[in-house]
């Protein structure tokens, strides 16, 4: 079963994140991309915008959600990224920046953090615009096309 | 991630006209009239990045450059590259007050 979760706390600083999320022990530089930002230089990026709009204070300067195969999936790290990257256009509703990390060396669980700046580009703060359930089914869309196992919809979402 | 708490209120009389130039000049910006004492008081200035559409210029950009990547001939990430150490270059002049 695949699962998409939606983190709502940001207990590292969006520079601490970023360090963990492309950790050499865990991914490769094949492994990340960033839609609307360079993923060489996204905490410069992404605090740009927030500071363009006076806005780099905020609490919570980035929305984590987490992607995760299901377990023991033996795809090629190519297509993995393509799929993690229409899954990245899903959760991308507004005009944002968002990067992504698949971790997936020395791991059976196949998992992709994104990472959404919560400034857009033209200063509005992140608001998640669906429920969870729309978000899992536009997710679902994707697993299918691929053959991937789909992810549990429950009645709560 | 560790915010210090704002635990103390500041209440201060002004004239109408002090109080009229501090809400032009916050609503201006985009900001509250707390968030404009406290940059002036912090900083002495604010630093105003424009044009406003930058950003999504930027941002716009990259999508275009990230297209092109599948095309090996057109060196995109390099592009991209340069563009996010002008950024990265900007980001610090800005921290450290413009």
């Amino acid at each position: 079963m695949s699962i998409l979760k939606f983190e709502n706390r940001t207990p590292k600083a969006l520079s601490e994140m970023i360090d963990y999320l492309t950790d050499k022990s865990k991914t490769t530089e094949e492994g990340i991309f960033g839609i609307g930002c360079n993923p060489h230089s996204v905490v410069a990026e992404f605090e740009f915008v927030q500071r363009m709009f006076f806005k780099e204070n905020i609490t919570h300067p980035y929305l984590q959600i987490i992607f995760s195969f299901d377990w023991g999936i033996n795809i090629p790290l190519e297509v993995t990224k393509e799929i993690c990257i229409e899954i990245a256009k899903v959760l991308l509703i507004d005009s944002r920046q968002i990067f992504g990390a698949i971790h997936y060396l020395d791991t059976d669980h196949v998992h992709c953090h994104y990472l959404l700046n919560s400034i857009g580009v033209d200063g509005t703060l992140y608001k998640q615009k669906y429920s969870v359930w729309t978000y899992k089914k536009r997710v679902n869309k994707i697993l299918n096309r691929y053959g991937l196992n789909e992810i549990k919809i429950y009645e709560a979402d | 991630m560790q915010h210090s708490k704002k635990t103390q209120n500041l209440h201060i009389r002004l004239t109408e006209q002090q109080y009229e130039n501090i809400k032009n000049k916050a609503t201006e910006l985009g900001i509250s009239m707390s968030d404009y004492i406290l940059r002036m008081s912090e900083q002495g200035k604010i630093v105003v990045i424009e044009p406003k559409n930058l950003a999504e210029e930027i941002q716009k950009l990259n999508l275009k450059l990230s297209k092109l990547e599948k095309f090996p001939v057109i060196k995109a990430q390099e592009l991209r590259d340069i563009i996010g150490n002008e950024i990265i270059k900007l980001n610090e002049i800005l921290k450290n007050g413009g």
